[in-house]
């Protein structure tokens, strides 16, 4: 098992290799291409530049496939979106605050904050909020 | 000294080809030529080629994914157990429950039900003797969570057996096929990962809008459940002035609960004129998340012998069985339950009001079944 999962690694390190050297190829091109346009060959500079700029093109779009495919999905960071939503059996007061572990819905959470009533607050909801911005508790706002 | 010479006339060749013969056109026009025989005589292999590649990364993308994923478990059984859980964990991911015969299917759905439970038993009896510190919703909890890392590792499994099959047959057919799985295959496996996290930090997920609906209409009486099936929970409330039985699985823990058993053992000594099943649905693609259908049937998903258990009891009664769903992706039902799920529950808690009005008279009674995992639902 461990040596098929090896021969990944292997294989990723010889790709990021021709990557480079087509980078440096294609950086020598356009270059190469500039030059002998200012110097007054125009066909052959631009044909030149133009390879360079393919290649380049190339190399840009397979990094962005490989960044794609090794990142690690969206939802890890889903936590912090996820709000609790309290309400005050006495007075009516209605919060939202972020799920912190152990909330549920029906159970009890915080005490109210407006009465402060000896009984919790009842949970009401607990939801994936789509923007939630939280300031107050200093956290990193989620963006998709 | 033959080879000294050959290779300086080579090299000589190239010297002049290169200085007085070619201009970048002739190159162009070269490079063109060797690419066209190239592609020609070993096209289908460089495509071949470039799919294994792309399976390739996916299949890293599933192992970094399961590997993460692991060490998340590993962490959250480390709070509660002094002792290394990682063996234990790879132990328990890869328990597999052997499928009855089915050549003579009859009677086959109870070999069913007993070694779904005889195997549940089986985990959760060494998973809560590893845990034994956690409470009881954490501990169930992690049973979710030890199920969903052992999807996650078999679907990596999977792919790469495909993989390695692939490329030691060379056959093209594996490879395209593989190749058009992966875009599903990566998709189920994010949401599983999501599915992870919400169950470890028990979250509500999608799925359990059922058991919400189920929740909501008990209301302040959640205290007074009883529990009549494994995992289960009845009580007896009124809606709309009709008696209303409502089942549920019993929470916050994670856990779906038998409400087949529940409606066969209910059903024996009471006597109900309507049964109503709420349940999360996977909805197509372009459908709207949290729409609500109805319809009549069984609206429970699983292996099947719940949905046995139920359909036969309601026909052997003869009473009419409805079912209210609410349309979801894969992801949403087993990640976070989203805000329009969540509002989607009012929607239907509506509905079966205007059901029980409708269908049941004054004096009659109805059994409503929130089906649905009830992880983060009391
Ligand atoms: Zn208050």
């Amino acid at each position: 098992m461990e040596k098929t999962s090896e021969r990944y690694d292997i294989n990723i390190s010889l790709f990021f290799f021709l990557l480079g050297f087509l980078l440096f190829v294609s950086i020598t091109l356009i270059f190469n291409g500039v030059n002998e346009m200012s110097s007054g060959n125009a066909i052959n500079g631009v044909m030149s530049f133009l390879l360079g700029i393919l290649g380049f093109a190339l190399v840009a779009y397979n990094i962005n496939k490989i960044r794609h495919r090794l990142s690690l999905p969206a939802v890890l960071s889903l936590g912090p979106r996820v709000v609790t939503v309290e309400i005050c059996e006495s007075c009516g007061y209605r919060t939202e605050r972020l799920f912190k572990e152990g909330d549920f819905i029906f159970g009890r959470g915080d005490r109210c904050p407006k009465c402060n009533s000896e009984v919790p607050m009842l949970i009401e909801g607990i939801y994936l909020k789509r923007e939630f911005l939280v300031k107050a508790q200093g956290q990193q706002p989620y963006r998709q | 000294m033959w080879l000294i010479q050959v290779e300086s006339k080579v090299l000589l060749f190239f010297y002049l080809l290169v200085t007085q013969a070619l201009d970048i056109g002739t190159i162009l026009n070269l490079i063109f030529l060797i690419l066209f025989f190239i592609f020609i005589v070993w096209g289908q292999r460089i495509q071949m080629m470039i799919l294994l590649r792309d399976i390739e990364f996916a299949i890293g993308r599933l192992k970094l994914m399961k590997d993460s994923a692991r060490n998340a478990v590993i962490e959250r059984m480390k709070k509660f157990s002094s002792s290394d859980p990682s063996s234990f964990i790879d132990k328990v991911i890869e328990y597999v429950t052997i499928e009855p015969v089915s050549l003579d299917p009859s009677g086959i759905i109870w070999k069913y039900d007993y070694l779904l439970k005889t195997s549940e038993d089986r985990i959760k009896s060494e998973v809560y003797s590893f845990v034994s510190q956690a409470k009881e919703e954490e501990k169930s909890n992690l049973l979710n969570v030890l199920e969903v890392l052992a999807n996650l590792n078999l679907l990596y499994k999977l792919m790469r057996h495909y993989y390695i099959m692939g490329k030691k047959t060379g056959s093209a057919f594996i490879i395209i096929q593989l190749q058009a799985i992966l875009p599903e295959v990566l998709m189920n496996a994010d949401a599983l990962m999501g599915a992870l996290f919400a169950f470890s930090y028990g979250h509500p997920v999608g799925d359990g809008v059922g058991a919400l609906v189920a929740a909501k209409i008990m209301g302040s009486k959640l205290n007074e459940t009883k529990e009549i099936a494994r995992d289960t929970v009845f009580m007896e409330t009124t809606l709309e002035n009709r008696k209303l039985g409502v089942i549920k699985a019993r929470g916050p823990g994670g856990t779906v609960g038998y409400p087949g058993d529940a409606i066969m053992s209910l059903l024996e000594r009471e006597k109900y004129d309507l049964v109503v099943m709420v349940d999360a649905g996977l909805k197509l693609e372009g459908e709207k998340s949290g729409s609500i259908v109805e319809g009549v049937g069984a609206a429970i998903g699983g292996i099947g012998t719940e949905k046995y258990k139920i359909e036969e009891v309601v026909s052997k009664k003869g009473i009419p069985l409805y079912g209210v769903i609410v349309k979801m992706s894969m992801k949403e039902a087993i990640t976070p339950m989203t805000e329009e799920l969540y509002k989607a529950s009012e929607q239907v808690i509506a509905r079966v009001k205007e059901i029980i009005k409708e269908k049941v008279p004054e004096d009659g009674s109805m059994l409503l079944i929130g089906v649905g995992n009830t992880i983060g639902i009391r």
